[in-house]
């Protein structure tokens, strides 16, 4: 086998590189790399990933370390009703999280002070957990999570609604007892950040539709897809896009104003307007529905 | 801000350019092999006070870039990533025209072929440290031994021949 070595070892020995970043600039990237980890976390819809390999669960890699008898990689591994691909190569080590509404919210990281609650805070459920990652001893992969996975939440946990903000934004859940926040991060930020939305005041909701009314004989209305422009008093717009089910938005407490637009009507030229101003109260619902008169 | 330890800065000095050579030897690109090297000792940066203690923190640093190589291996887009980081592939020393063929042909095993044959005949482990080292079974070791030196050998012969007449 001498040929075999001396043949592999020049093409690793061709591949040496001749110069070495300094290793200042490596430390330089762990540090970064630990700030912005709940951040790729969440993109990747997990918590903190650590290449870590089987000598950080089995101790010092001596010689006489025992190999723990693992499923091949990419075995998927059964808990209760949950499936995950696990990986032999890789530990993770989860950040506090679940995902809701095809949402990861994450606790504790993203906002400082950190929001604290109250029973008092809570509205209605919004999920239950049915699969908690850390019962695979962080080898399942994060990726394909479905709905309603949480990495620390006991199964069955749930999931609540928190007055005045945004599901997708602000979730509760009790943990060991205490009553938790879980907040949405931003993805756009290089640090982890929550979304103003989930750490600014409460807002209120205002759910409503857009369309058509009137036409021949009155029969030519209906739910159309379009946008939907809220004006506050104060000049700020806030678009959304409606489609034929209507529409929900979270908006800061305050009186606005409703127009819209649909291709429907008039080649999209036409203004739809709401009967009358909306009043967002935080934590309430509001309805509204914007109207495209035809002839 | 902490010191940058001695001994971490030794093990980086001695050993980046080895690690670099035995990961690109797997990948067969010099460039994903340096980016999984330097996020290699990123986390080793991290984890030092444990690793310290380890009998072979190389082993370690080498497992982990392996790690990253397969994990890459699924993300085409850190390819670019590394091209960005890097810029264009430099220029490596070319290999003669055999080591051109023996290249191609390692380069076309499985990941995992590839792997032992450069633990065992390049970093010179035994069958039974290279699967410590891999997380897999000693028989799945010799088993991809096996198939990639089968593989290989006939490369060999034909360069030895290819001397022997010349």
């Amino acid at each position: 086998m001498d040929s075999l070595d001396e043949a592999l070892a020049e093409i690793a020995d061709r591949h040496r590189p001749s110069a070495q970043p300094p290793l200042d600039d490596l430390v330089a990237r762990a540090r970064r790399r630990r700030g912005r980890t709940a951040v790729v976390a969440t993109l990747a819809g997990i918590g903190v990933v650590t290449v870590g390999l089987l000598q950080q669960l089995s101790g010092p890699a001596t010689k006489q370390d025992v190999v723990r008898p693992l499923g091949p990689t990419g075995t998927p591994v059964a808990t209760a009703t949950c499936r995950f691909v696990t990986s032999n190569h890789t530990i993770y080590d989860y950040v506090d999280f679940v995902r809701v509404g095809g949402v990861t919210l994450t606790h504790g990281v993203g906002a400082d002070p950190y929001p604290t609650l109250h029973p008092e805070d809570l509205a209605g459920v919004v999920g239950t957990v049915r699969c908690r990652l850390n019962d695979t001893n962080g080898r399942a992969k994060p990726d394909h999570l479905q709905d309603e996975t949480s990495s620390y939440l006991s199964v069955g946990t749930p999931l609540y609604a928190v007055k005045g903000y945004d599901p997708a934004c602000r979730i509760a859940a009790r943990l060991d007892g205490k009553l938790k926040a879980y907040l949405a991060l931003d993805d756009t930020a290089t640090t982890a950040t929550a979304k103003q939305c989930a750490v600014g005041p409460p807002r209120g909701a205002v759910v409503g539709g857009l369309q058509t009314i009137g036409g021949p004989g009155g029969n030519a209305g209906g739910k159309v897809a379009g946008t939907v422009v809220f004006t506050s008093t104060a000049g700020k717009t806030t678009s959304v896009v409606v489609g034929k089910s209507g529409f929900r938005v979270w908006l800061e407490p305050g009186q606005y104003d409703v127009t819209g637009t649909s291709a429907h009507y008039n080649d999209g030229k036409g203004t739809c307007r709401a009967l009358k101003r909306v009043t967002v109260v935080a934590g309430a619902q509001a309805t509204v529905e914007v109207l495209c008169l035809l002839p | 801000v902490r010191e940058t330890p001695a001994d971490l800065r030794d093990l980086y000095a001695g050993s980046y350019a080895r690690l670099v050579g035995v990961v690109a030897a797997v990948s067969g690109n010099r460039d994903e092999a340096e980016e999984a090297v330097q996020g290699a000792f990123v986390r080793l940066v991290s984890a030092w006070d444990r690793i310290a203690l380890y009998d072979d923190p190389e082993a370690w640093v080498r497992r982990v870039a392996f790690g990253l190589v397969s994990n890459r291996r699924r993300k085409v887009r850190n390819g670019v990533r590394a091209v960005l980081r890097h810029g264009p592939p430099a220029d490596i020393v070319g290999p003669s025209g055999d080591r051109i063929d023996l290249s191609r042909a390692l380069a076309s095993l499985p990941l995992g072929q590839r792997q032992v044959l450069v633990l065992v005949h390049v970093v010179g482990l035994t069958v039974d440290s290279a699967a410590r080292e891999l997380g897999i079974a000693p028989g799945t070791v010799k088993s991809r031994l096996s198939r990639g030196r089968a593989a290989l050998q006939p490369l060999l012969a034909e360069e030895r021949n290819a001397h022997g007449l010349a």
